[in-house]
């Protein structure tokens, strides 16, 4: 006798659910009171062993149509409709995000991806400052590598005392902002998107002229400085180079 | 004629006049009404119409517990719900009074 019990309580579970999912769109306490009874109506209906409880009630999204309608909750039939796609498609967003948050995590070996990603934060702020320094040393505004430690002007020792600089500045405020209310973090969170989208262009437009002229690395110490004071280093050799560093830097 | 059409204008009338013989849970409002002949009646449309009357401030509710089952909300009749039950008992007995002679009549000619 225990078998069939423990499939009817599958059973209830299952039709339950269903039927919590298609009044998914009303408010959470106008949805419980409506389904606060329905566990122990299925079970007892189950338990009567007349048939399963689709032969018995129909399918769970016609029991919730009749339960709804009855309970008076159907009188905006156009706007429910809209307002239960949104809700659905926002919970099933929110599901996957939460899925993918701990299976990813896990597989990583952490309890959720959030947590790598605050434990990763410290180096993020040191790139980040890296890239202000960068962005700081890109004088010129030509879009090009400037070496890992870039030139001031023409002082190596001024590139690094600013990469330190940033780097420092960058850990101090990421320490600030981290227990900083929400709109701090939200100008900071802009900040770094910025520049993440900075150093991408400048990224890409470095590849794309390291590409053309066939050169790779820091540019400044494998080629000598150009004669023409406007043309990225790593395009020295091809004559056509120069433009297309540019193009290619100001398009990204 | 489809008989459900017409429960789904008395129900309300139905499930008050069942729960002023006798307090009862969902399930059994549910089967005292199908014993009373009103055997279309839908599992669904008895709890929504419960909750909607006791919404409506018609009916009380209260828990009991059970040792062996479940515990079970049970659904009472109050006198705003005596009320009403009396009110919708006349609406529905002119009415019939207006079909039948309707019926009868029109059978007659």
């Amino acid at each position: 006798m225990n078998a069939p019990t423990l499939i009817s309580s599958l059973e209830v579970e299952q039709y339950a659910q269903a039927v919590r999912e298609a009044l998914a769109d009303l408010p959470a306490a106008e949805r419980e009171e409506l389904l606060e009874d329905l566990p122990d109506h299925l079970a007892e209906v189950a338990a009567e062993d007349e048939g399963t409880l689709r032969e018995r009630l129909g399918d769970p999204q016609t029991y919730a149509a009749e339960l709804r309608a009855a309970a008076g909750l159907d009188t905006h039939p156009g706007r429910e409709t809209l307002r239960a796609a949104l809700a659905r498609s926002y919970r099933n967003g929110a599901d996957l995000a939460t899925r993918l948050d701990t299976g990813l995590g896990r597989a990583m070996g952490y309890p959720r991806v959030r947590d790598l990603a605050r434990a990763l934060r410290p180096g993020w702020w040191v790139l980040r400052g890296w890239i202000v320094a960068q962005l700081l040393c890109d004088a010129d505004e030509v879009h090009h590598w400037h070496g890992l430690v870039p030139d001031a002007g023409t002082s190596q020792a001024g590139g690094v005392v600013i990469t330190i600089a940033a780097i420092l500045a960058s850990l101090w405020l990421g320490r600030r902002t981290e227990h900083a209310s929400a709109w701090p973090r939200g100008i900071a969170t802009a900040v770094s998107v910025a520049l993440v989208v900075w150093a991408l262009t400048v990224l890409t437009g470095y590849l794309g002229s390291a590409a053309t002229s066939y050169e790779f690395g820091p540019a400044s110490s494998a080629t000598p400085a150009p004669a023409a004071p406007t043309s990225p280093p790593a395009a020295g050799t091809a004559p056509i180079a120069p433009a297309t560093a540019l193009s290619t830097g100001r398009s990204g | 004629m489809d008989s459900t059409q017409l429960l789904k204008g008395v129900l309300d009338l139905a499930v008050l006049a069942v729960v002023r013989d006798q307090d009862g849970y969902g399930y059994d409002i549910v089967r005292r009404l199908r014993s009373a002949g009103l055997h279309e009646v839908g599992d669904a449309s008895v709890y929504g119409t419960l909750r909607r009357l006791f919404q409506a401030g018609l009916l009380t509710t209260y828990v009991v517990p059970s040792e062996t089952g479940p515990h079970r909300k049970y659904y009472a009749l109050n006198d705003a719900g005596r009320a009403q039950l009396e009110l919708s008992r006349k609406v529905w007995a002119e009415f019939a009074t207006s079909m039948h002679t309707l019926l009868d009549g029109t059978a007659a000619a």
